[in-house]
């Protein structure tokens, strides 16, 4: 029930995220900068949630993800659930559930999650059609951004999934 | 066999939500194909949250430039008041000068009427009207001017009084309404003659000398008599009002409101007469009818 929940809440924070992230790119200079809101999402998924509830929602919103992208389908998706087992990984390493921890890894994951989608795009589009190396640059600064915004959705979302944390009644510590 | 994929199904679950779409963008990649439903159900629920959004910070950025635009407008309307407010002033002074035009020109068309006389126009800068002492108006014009004791002082209107103390520059002139003032004068419509003499106050002026039988009514205008040495004949000094006779005696009794105002003096002639006045008090003048 609560991995259904916490599925839902990420699919919907993902829709909501990806409607954000248009408006606050169209204001913020119209498609000169860009924002991965929906990844910090992701990360999140791999510090509080279970393993294969965690994959569905990860995957859930690499379907959206790939919805919005308007590319290739499956390519954000496959992307998102390598980031959540990535996340996993990375979270035993040091303290991400600190804000400046969440918010490197979430600007980390966005850059690897660009990376990623740009060498698999490159590897399977056509020599004239392969994105150029060059965007790496702009990856970079999408990163950097959505680490930024990181801590504020982490907040957002420890909040709206407190009900899905109540402890069973009866139980003792 | 079924019990390994019980142990490891977990990982098999996610190692195929990772591997299943890679496969299908693999197998699409290269031939991108139309929009599925799941897309077009993505788009139908994002655009209105974009719309939402777009309209969210549309609105705030107006509301906010709003307010900025308002700021702008309080500082502009703080400007215009000022500048209402010298432009209020500037019609005042308009106004003012305009006012003294009007004196100036019928000043000027009193002076006009009196071409044999020369006169000499002067600026009130200065009233002492103490009850307690003499009523007088300090005018800017003195003994460098030509001025000397007991030439007359006029306004448009009429006689305003005398010179009675002159220093270079300037010169008090004992106003008609003084108790230590009086002007010959005669009634203009029956040529009767009398005397006006101030009472102290800036008030009407009393009418002394008017022979019982003298032909005087209320509104009468008095015109200086050049009887008293002072005062050319024909000067406008007041009316008579409250004309009242006694059952007995020689005279009647009446009040004088003085032609000109002595509240209101501002611009002055000093007739400026060819004989010196004599040296004597005010005070000490007999009446002259």
């Amino acid at each position: 029930m609560r991995s259904a929940l916490r599925t839902s809440l990420a699919l919907a924070a993902a829709l909501v995220l990806v409607a954000l992230g248009a408006s606050l790119c169209h204001f913020l200079g119209g498609g000169a900068v860009s924002l991965a809101l929906p990844v910090p999402v992701v990360v999140w998924l791999g510090l509080e949630a279970g393993l294969v509830d965690g994959a569905f929602a990860a995957a859930a919103v690499g379907l959206v993800l790939d919805s919005a992208a308007g590319g290739p389908g499956g390519l954000l998706t496959f992307l998102s659930v390598a980031l959540f087992l990535g996340s996993r990984a990375a979270a035993g390493a040091f303290d991400a559930r600190s804000s400046l921890g969440f918010a490197l890894l979430s600007g980390a994951a966005t850059f690897a999650f660009g990376v990623g989608a740009l060498l698999l795009l490159r590897y399977v589009a056509p020599a004239e059609e392969a994105p150029r190396l060059g965007l790496v640059g702009r990856v970079l600064g999408e990163a950097v951004l959505t680490a930024f915004a990181a801590p504020a959705l982490r907040l957002l979302l420890d909040r709206l999934s407190a009900p899905m944390r109540r402890e069973d009644p009866g139980l003792l510590r | 066999m079924l019990a390994l994929l019980k142990r490891f199904k977990e990982f098999i679950v996610v190692a195929a939500l990772a591997v299943i779409p890679l496969a299908i963008f693999f197998a699409h990649a290269r031939h991108p194909s139309d929009r599925t439903f799941a897309d077009r159900l993505v788009l139908a629920a994002t655009s209105p949250l974009e719309k939402a959004i777009s309209w969210t910070v549309t609105g705030t950025l107006t509301a906010i430039q709003r307010v900025a635009r308002l700021r702008g407008i309080a500082e502009r309307a703080e400007e215009l008041s000022r500048e209402v407010n010298r432009l209020r002033w500037e019609e005042r002074e308009m106004q003012e000068l305009r006012a003294e035009n009007g004196r100036l020109e019928r000043l000027l068309a009193f002076a006009g009427s009196r071409e044999d006389q020369r006169m000499v126009g002067a600026l009130v800068i200065g009233t002492r009207m103490d009850p307690k002492g003499l009523q007088l108006v300090t005018i800017d014009r003195g003994a460098e001017d030509g001025l000397r004791r007991m030439m007359p002082v006029v306004s448009a209107d009429g006689v305003v009084g005398r010179i009675h103390t002159v220093s270079g520059h300037s010169a008090d002139v004992l106003l008609l309404t003084d108790r230590n003032s009086s002007v010959a004068v005669r009634v203009d419509r029956s040529r009767a003659r009398a005397n006006v003499r101030g009472q102290g106050g800036p008030g009407p002026c009393r009418l002394d000398y008017a022979l019982r039988n003298d032909d005087l009514i209320e509104g009468d205008l008095l015109v200086t008599s050049g009887t008293d040495g002072v005062f050319p004949r024909g000067l406008p000094v007041g009316k008579a009002t409250k004309v009242r006779r006694a059952g007995y005696g020689l005279y009647q009794a009446a009040e004088v409101i003085p032609a000109a105002d002595v509240n209101r003096l501002e611009e002055l002639l000093v007739l400026v007469t060819g004989q010196s006045a004599p040296e004597r008090a005010p005070a000490a003048q007999a009446p002259s009818p």
